[in-house]
């Protein structure tokens, strides 16, 4: 058994504090990098993910482990951010406030290369759906099933949304560099 | 650069994605669960307690006083007891029902079911 396993069973039949803290060590950076993409704000998305947490531990009775852990915590993520959508009815302000504007900041991630900055930023330009089906297929390796069941979209929709934002990606990248090419 | 090439280019950048750094966020969630494990833990104490008052309610005065008599006597505490017992033995006593006996066992069976919703 590994050790995730072996928190997730402690945490789920004990409702043990600590093995769940381990997985919330070990799951948060991408949770918070995955709202980042879609919030586009950084206290926003930390806000989200508490509560994200907060909601999976509150249902780790109802993880029946069918998927993974990992999948769980995607689909209840994504779930926290629509409810913040609906509750606050922002989510035009939210792009047009935060959209446009949002800087990356190194200094929030573990690492940070140039190229994962460009890419970051080009993320900007894709609808809450691309991002996250492109995020959760290319970036944490779930397939389109498992995408469409995270997200609870159909499975049709998870590819054309894949594969347009893909080509928003590429052509925001190459007029990138293009411009710097130039300059 | 060909299309091919760009997307595989993408494709990689893609699956190496940035993650967040820690800096405090998981101690938080931490701190967090804790209370949420003492805010259920004082709902757990209060559907009891609840639940203990309905039974009091509903069950007759003098089975009760006579189970705490059993009890009382069986643990000699009777008589660092004997003032609230001489109390509760006068309320047994009475032939009147409790006048807000079923008012009493309604809201608290409302407290209870309330509490337990909270909970799930």
């Amino acid at each position: 058994m590994t050790s995730e396993s072996s928190l997730i069973l402690k945490a789920v039949a004990r409702r043990d504090n600590d093995a769940f803290s381990a997985l919330v060590r070990m799951h948060q950076g991408k949770i918070r990098a995955y709202l980042v993409r879609l919030c586009k704000n950084y206290d926003l998305a930390d806000d989200i993910a508490q509560e994200t947490f907060l909601t999976a531990f509150r249902k780790l009775g109802s993880y029946k482990g069918e998927g993974n852990f990992s999948g769980w915590l995607f689909s209840i993520a994504h779930n926290c951010f629509l409810q913040h959508l609906r509750r606050t009815k922002r989510r035009i302000e939210i792009t047009e406030q935060y959209g446009a504007q949002q800087e990356i900041y190194s200094d929030k991630y573990d690492e940070l290369s140039t190229q994962q900055m460009d890419l970051e930023q080009a993320m900007e330009q894709l609808n809450p759906d691309e991002i996250a089906t492109i995020t959760l297929c290319h970036s944490y390796g779930f397939s389109h099933q498992e995408v469409s069941n995270i997200l609870e979209m159909p499975l049709g929709s998870v590819k054309s949304n894949i594969s347009r934002g893909k080509l928003k990606l590429k052509e925001t990248l190459n007029k990138k560099d293009r411009l710097e090419k130039a300059s | 650069m060909n299309d091919s090439s760009d997307f595989d280019k993408l494709e990689v950048l893609l699956a190496q994605p940035a993650l967040i750094a820690d800096r405090g966020f998981s101690t938080r969630v931490e701190v967090r669960i804790g209370k949420l494990n003492t805010k259920r833990r004082n709902v757990f104490l209060i559907t009891g307690l609840c639940w203990l008052a309905l039974v009091i309610l509903a069950a007759s005065p003098q089975a009760i006083y006579a189970d705490l008599m059993t009890l009382a006597i069986s643990l000699d505490i009777s008589s660092i007891y004997s003032y609230p017992l001489e109390q509760f033995r006068s309320l047994s006593g009475s032939t009147q029902q409790l006048p807000l006996k079923t008012l009493g066992a309604a809201l608290l069976s409302v407290a209870a079911i309330a509490s337990m919703l909270v909970r799930a």
